[in-house]
């Protein structure tokens, strides 16, 4: 909310300073959120007359004028439709600072002619909206003096009040809190009785539909008023904060609006036919608001009607049809207090914004109904003259007759400081509370503008706000187990990522969106789709990182990344998952390794992300016998460089393989793409195991080498599998080492040649001893999977 | 660019029978003389407002800030970086704690508005851009601060 300081003083008698002011008003819990000062600015420009008016010779929509200074008469074209001779105008000599950043009025050629400067239009100087024309001063304004002393502009104060405090939507308002801050002595308004001659010909009634809507509602009629231009100091006012002055009637409700909080609405009373009614939309009426737009309006909509017509939407906007003009003779006064929840919804769902409904929706102070038609009444008197008829009224002024019993030892309590039962009273009774002191406690009754007032923390955050926040003493908190703030999952998440780190990825955040149009390339279904997206890339949960991942390989490429190695741990979004999300570890390598002098440089293969996803495991303590490998992964993996990994009987616990080979063409990617993914929710914890007691084996180990034949569909995992299941505890490893094709091996075989380590730990073993083990291991290998032992 | 579609934000909560707002301010003061390594930051408390907590306040960090960057300390200006408050009773009733026995206070705070106010980082889309180039810049060695986990 904007306003000005001299406008406060009306209110509050202070000898602090502007500056003072701004920083106690964002002390008390009302932030200043800037102060304008646009007089320096308004000094660059010079009132100037316009001596004559040419064609421009290149030019059809420009003229050459011969402008004024006061001093010089200048060259300057100027494009606006209403330039004219002997006009009064506003200009910006060369050197002027524009509001726009950066431009600054030069003496340049336009279209091959001369122009020493420009002449302006409301919306340059940001005096109001109006751009089509420049401005025409008044006849009697001094040429070559400063447009500053026309608008003697005084500094803005702009404050963010926050949606608790509509109280401070009115500079009567901020006054009080000033003032009880003490920061000054608040100065009350005097309102004059109102002396009626007569009674109104209108007459209002609220239809028991309404009634919630709008409790209450006074209305008045004014016969023989003149809408004339607003007196100086009123139109002064408004400028000052920036609003344009319009008729004596739009400006005096504007001027009530801002001075205390108090919207209204006067209706042209000749365009009224028969009586108002306060009611609900039927829904489907339409209706022509004061800003040109037509509305539908739908059901339960509060609404002001006559015999004939919906005059306005309460609270919200007026009508056309029955608003005030220059040529308005009597008028009918509205003030009502409408429920804030069926403005904020009305103004909602017609998407119209305006001081009033800002206000209603906040809620305005109910005892202002009354008190401030006699306001505006008589300021309408006093500038537009007439005569005024007996107030007619329907429903009743909504009282908070509840009261609050206040316990002082709350403040200490609650905030640490103890503040004297004196101080509390006159803090109470100055912001307006009734305080009636009952034994240890005080019994408080609440000011009906200060509707967000419910309980005791109420009143003591009014207190200390009052009091100084910086007085509120500062204590650390020592907490006595923070070494144990971790627990197991996030100490384990920290694990994964070291490991990752250090075997050379980098960790990212994506978007936890992606497009569905991308979704689609890669197969997924169960997508959760966004109701209000922020754009159409970003429309789906993301169902995997791997898109982003794309995306993020792609620019980084762009850039001129040789290669490119990221991890995420994130959410990750699938109706099939419970609650619709799990928590993954992902990640993508792209590109090749770095050149080195004693090694070739490599591209990153099928194996990097499997030894990845691997170490996670092992870093994780999760033996390699709890999970089983299959090559079961989604579509957008390369089908024949790819795999699962299982906890369960095909689980799919997670994924790693080369990104298939259409999908990254499609992301412009020219190298082969490998990714990983692991769901964390699924990932069994480590069992706790005490470590053995080591015992020396020291006993001679045996390596033996076996190669088998065996169909091309077999994997070598089954053999490894059968092996292990050997149960033979002398086995100790088991490694793949030669892996054969081709010349010597039937067609649709392959050879897997295998080795062993045997690991005895309590005697050496002997060769016969050694022959039964390999004996056994050929044999199920043969059995089971139908394999060939390759002869030497 | 401050705003995106998605931000990370770090809430606190701290329940007991003593707790009060002078913990609120230590606790808050503690933490951002820490994470700005900075131990004379100045910092402000003031009156706000919030639907969960009742008093609420706003803090306010010092900054010096001219056209060119803002640096954070003491400036002259001030900078508001997070919002707290006592935990509204309204609250607690919700949750079944009874608010005649237990009191506390609860914070936010963005973690990408710290991160960008303690590495003067303009652009808030580049922390989703994973520009590597960015992210070394701005990446931690593996072992960093791990005496403090």
């Amino acid at each position: 909310m904007k306003f000005t300081f001299s406008w406060l003083q009306k209110y509050l008698k202070t000898k602090k300073s502007l500056d003072n002011i701004c920083d106690r008003l964002t002390m008390l819990g009302i932030e200043v959120a800037e102060i304008i000062d646009n007089q320096n600015f308004l000094k660059q420009f010079k009132i100037a007359e316009v001596k004559e008016v040419q064609d421009h010779p290149n030019a059809d929509r420009l003229k050459l004028c011969k402008v004024n200074d006061g001093k010089n008469d200048l060259d300057i074209v100027c494009g606006a439709p209403n330039v004219k001779k002997d006009m009064k105008v506003v200009l910006a000599p060369v050197g002027t600072k524009m509001l726009e950043e950066g431009f600054i009025i030069q003496k340049s050629k336009i279209r091959d002619i001369l122009s020493e400067g420009m002449l302006c239009s409301e919306k340059e100087i940001g005096l109001g909206d109006n751009s089509d024309g420049i401005i025409q001063l008044e006849e009697n304004a001094k040429v070559g003096s400063s447009l500053s002393s026309l608008y003697p502009s005084e500094k803005i104060i702009d404050v963010e009040i926050t949606p608790n405090r509509s109280d401070c939507l009115g500079v009567y308002g901020i006054a009080r809190d000033l003032a009880a801050g003490g920061d000054g002595n608040f100065i009350e308004k005097k309102i004059i009785k109102i002396k009626s001659k007569f009674k109104s010909k209108i007459n209002i009634q609220i239809l028991k539909e309404a009634k919630l809507a709008c409790p209450v509602f006074y209305g008045c009629y004014i016969k023989n008023v003149k809408n004339c231009e607003s007196p100086e100091w009123l139109k002064k006012q408004l400028q000052a904060i920036g609003l344009k002055p319009i008729s004596a009637l739009v400006d005096i409700t504007n001027y009530l609006t801002i001075d205390c909080n108090r919207p209204l609405h006067v209706f042209d009373a000749d365009k009224i036919n028969g009586n108002l009614e306060i009611s609900l939309a039927k829904g489907g009426e339409s209706f022509k608001a004061l800003d040109g737009q037509d509305y539908k309006l739908s059901k339960e909509m509060l609404v002001i009607k006559d015999g004939k017509d919906i005059l306005s939407i309460a609270g919200v906007i007026g009508g056309i049809s029955s608003m005030c003009g220059s040529e308005t003779n009597n008028v009918f006064l509205e003030c009502a207090y409408f429920d804030p929840i069926s403005v904020a919804k009305t103004g909602r769902l017609l998407n119209i914004e305006t001081d009033a409904r800002h206000r209603f929706e906040r809620g305005v102070d109910p005892q202002s109904v009354s008190k401030g038609i006699e306001e505006v009444t008589n300021l309408i008197l006093e500038i537009c003259g007439g005569e005024v008829s007996d107030f007619v009224f329907d429903g009743k002024i909504p009282i908070n007759k509840e009261k609050i019993i206040f316990d002082t030892n709350k403040i200490e309590n609650f905030v640490g400081i103890k503040i004297s039962d004196k101080n509390i009273y006159n803090i109470l009774k100055k912001l307006g509370f009734g305080v009636i002191k009952k034994g240890k406690k005080f019994e408080l009754s609440i000011p009906s503008w200060r509707h967000d007032i419910e309980s005791q923390e109420d009143i003591v955050e009014e207190i200390i706000r009052i009091y100084g926040y910086e007085k509120i003493p500062s204590n650390s908190i020592y907490i006595s187990n923070q070494n144990k703030v971790d627990n197991l999952c996030q100490t384990r998440e920290l694990n994964m990522k070291r490991c990752l780190a250090q075997r050379g990825l980098t960790e990212t955040v994506t978007w936890s969106f992606m497009s569905n149009k991308k979704s689609k390339v890669f197969g997924m279904n169960n997508v959760l789709e966004i109701e209000n997206p922020i754009s159409n890339d970003l429309d789906i949960m993301r169902g995997s990182m791997i898109p982003n991942f794309l995306d993020a390989v792609c620019k980084n490429i762009a850039n001129g990344e040789e290669k490119v190695c990221l991890y995420e741990l994130g959410p990750v979004f699938d109706k099939k998952f419970e609650n619709n999300q799990q928590i993954f570890l992902s990640g993508v390598r792209c590109g090749r390794s770095k050149k080195h002098w004693l090694k070739k440089d490599r591209l990153y293969d099928f194996f990097d992300v499997k030894l990845d996803l691997e170490s996670i495991l092992k870093c994780c303590k999760i033996p390699r016998n709890s999970y089983v490998l299959n090559n079961s992964a989604p579509s957008y993996y390369h089908p024949g460089k790819s795999g699962s990994i299982n906890f369960l009987n095909d689980s799919k616990d997670g994924f790693f393989g080369e990104v298939h080979p259409d999908i990254t063409k499609k992301f412009d990617i020219n190298y082969p793409v490998y990714a990983f993914e692991l769901n964390l929710n699924t990932l069994p914890h480590e069992k706790k195991e005490s470590i053995k007691t080591f015992k020396n084996k020291n006993f001679q180990k045996v390596e033996r080498d076996f190669a088998f034949i065996v169909d091309k569909k077999i994997k070598s995992q089954t053999i490894i599998d059968l092996i292990n299941k050997n149960e033979n505890t002398l086995i100790n490893e088991i490694n793949i080492f030669d892996l054969y094709e081709g010349e010597g091996i039937p067609q649709g075989k392959k050879s897997i040649a295998i080795s062993i380590v045997l690991q005895p730990d309590s005697k050496t073993l002997k060769d016969s001893e050694i022959e039964t083990i390999c004996k056994e291991i050929i044999s199920k290998v043969i059995k089971n999977t139908g394999a060939i032992l390759r002869e030497k | 660019m401050t705003h995106t579609p998605m931000f990370h934000q770090i809430e606190g909560l701290y329940l007991d029978k003593n707790v009060n707002m002078s913990h609120l301010k230590g606790c808050i003061m503690d933490f951002c003389r820490e994470f700005f390594e900075i131990n004379d930051l100045p910092i402000r408390f003031r009156p706000s407002f919030f639907p969960f907590t009742e008093p609420s306040a706003e803090i306010d960090i010092g900054c010096f800030k001219n056209k060119e960057e803002i640096r954070i300390g003491k400036g002259g200006s001030w900078l508001e970086i997070m919002g707290c408050g006592m935990v509204h009773s309204k609250v607690l009733k919700y949750c079944k704690v009874d608010s005649n026995k237990y009191q506390g206070f609860a914070f936010g705070v963005g973690v990408e508005r710290l991160a960008m106010l303690k590495y003067g980082i303009s652009d808030l889309r580049s922390f989703f851009d994973s520009d590597i180039k960015w992210l070394n810049n701005f990446g931690f060695t593996i072992f960093e601060n791990i005496e403090k986990i």
